[in-house]
């Protein structure tokens, strides 16, 4: 494996991570929706296993995250939502900078069409 | 002041109407959470402290609250952007608020702060919560009222000024005096004891939905009760073994041992951050 995928794959193992601790899940509750073990979700997360592209979209749908965002393709440039994202940004501007961040950096993970629900 | 009563008269019917679409008998207490998920909206816990709420109409239409509140305030702050949906409004971000003002809040925040308290308090639901338990409204005593506001998923004090300002069952005066009884306490007189964290108090007139609880938080059962389940534990120094804690996050049932009285407990960890759906998600048992 090059350095490259390696840098990559550590890249999305560390959006996967990030993208878990803020839909409020524990690895071992992802490895169990996933039937996996838990040291697998961990590997993962530390880059050190091959996540499957059917891994990646049953996770981005656990997380209620763009695909996009976890392979690091997303430009944030491309839709409505993200127009209304910066008019978001300028009503947030009142909060205080560390919350601020927190919740735009949320509002550009979440996914804008979300499964019908079951 | 006409234009206000107007737009509280506006929120009045949405919220009454909003219930009515979603089969909510008007008696009934609700989980807010439950039901902006039927409404399809994302429901988002956030530890960010300056921010009460906000809600967005992005095409899968978002909440985001603040984690680190009371939960009856997160449980109105919820309703209240749920408001901003129904009502059409676009992205509103509501800052931390001490004590709302709420004559000075904009038509759009007063609409949805009037709509948030007619959604959770309708008049018949406080009416029915009170008549249900032979409590008279007009002697009501703090702990009441402590027990109805549990009951309904609010504030000790949003109810009071919901009873008083809006559905006009308590005269001012009075409220003024009511609200300034600690919950401390309101707390101690009901347990027995002080407590860190919050206490519940469950009846059998407790209907309509689940007993949401945190981890730490106190349940106190005014009847002999069964559990299925692992997530609350009795509570050693209950006189009666009523009173049970919330140990772990997860789901079980309660049931009256004589009677047909039965309820969920959900239990969340404290200060929960993270998706709606996943709140009450058990942790596995490690293989």
């Amino acid at each position: 494996m090059s350095k490259d995928d390696k840098t990559e794959r550590a890249a999305i193992g560390t959006r996967l991570r990030l993208a878990r601790e803020m839909a409020g899940l524990s690895q071992a509750q992802v490895a169990k929706m996933l039937s996996l073990h838990r040291p697998s979700v961990s590997e993962i997360e530390a880059g050190r296993r091959k996540v499957s592209a059917e891994e990646l979209s049953k996770l981005a749908g656990i997380y209620d995250v763009k695909l996009n965002w976890i392979t690091g393709l997303d430009t944030g440039e491309n839709s409505k939502e993200d127009e209304k994202i910066k008019l978001a940004a300028r009503q947030l501007a009142k909060l205080k900078p560390k919350d601020y961040d927190r919740v735009i950096h949320l509002l550009s993970m979440l996914r804008s069409n979300r499964r019908e629900r079951k | 002041m006409n234009q206000r009563i107007a737009l509280a008269r506006k929120a009045a019917y949405e919220a009454l109407k909003l219930r009515k679409s979603q089969n909510l008998q008007l008696w009934q207490a609700i989980c807010v959470y439950d039901l902006a998920e039927e409404l399809g909206l994302r429901v988002h816990f956030n530890a960010a402290p300056s921010m009460e709420g906000m809600y967005m109409n992005l095409s899968s239409p978002t909440i985001i609250l603040s984690a680190l509140r009371p939960v009856g305030r997160i449980a109105y702050t919820c309703a209240h952007e749920i408001g901003h949906h129904i009502l059409g409004h676009g992205v509103r971000v509501d800052e931390e608020l001490e004590d709302i003002d709420i004559d000075r809040l904009d038509s759009e925040e007063y609409t949805a702060e009037c709509f948030a308290g007619f959604l959770l308090m309708p008049k018949i639901a406080v009416s029915h919560g009170f008549a249900k338990r032979g409590w008279d409204i007009s002697a009501c005593t703090p702990e009441q009222l402590y027990v109805i506001a549990g009951w309904l998923g609010v504030g000790y004090t949003s109810l009071i000024w919901h009873m008083s300002s809006s559905l006009k069952m308590i005269a001012s005066r009075r409220a003024q005096k009511l609200v300034k009884v600690s919950l401390r306490k309101i707390r101690m007189s009901l347990l027995n004891k002080e407590v860190k964290d919050n206490l519940i108090v469950v009846d059998k007139e407790w209907f309509g939905r689940p007993i949401d609880i945190q981890v730490g938080d106190t349940a106190l059962f005014e009847h002999d009760i069964g559990f299925e389940g692992n997530c609350i534990e009795p509570m050693r120094y209950s006189p009666q073994k009523r009173a049970y804690k919330a140990v772990l996050p997860g789901i079980g049932r309660c049931f009256s041992k004589r009677g047909k009285w039965a309820e969920f407990v959900r239990v969340s960890r404290k200060e929960y951050t993270g998706l709606y759906q996943y709140r009450h998600l058990e942790e596995p048992i490690d293989e």
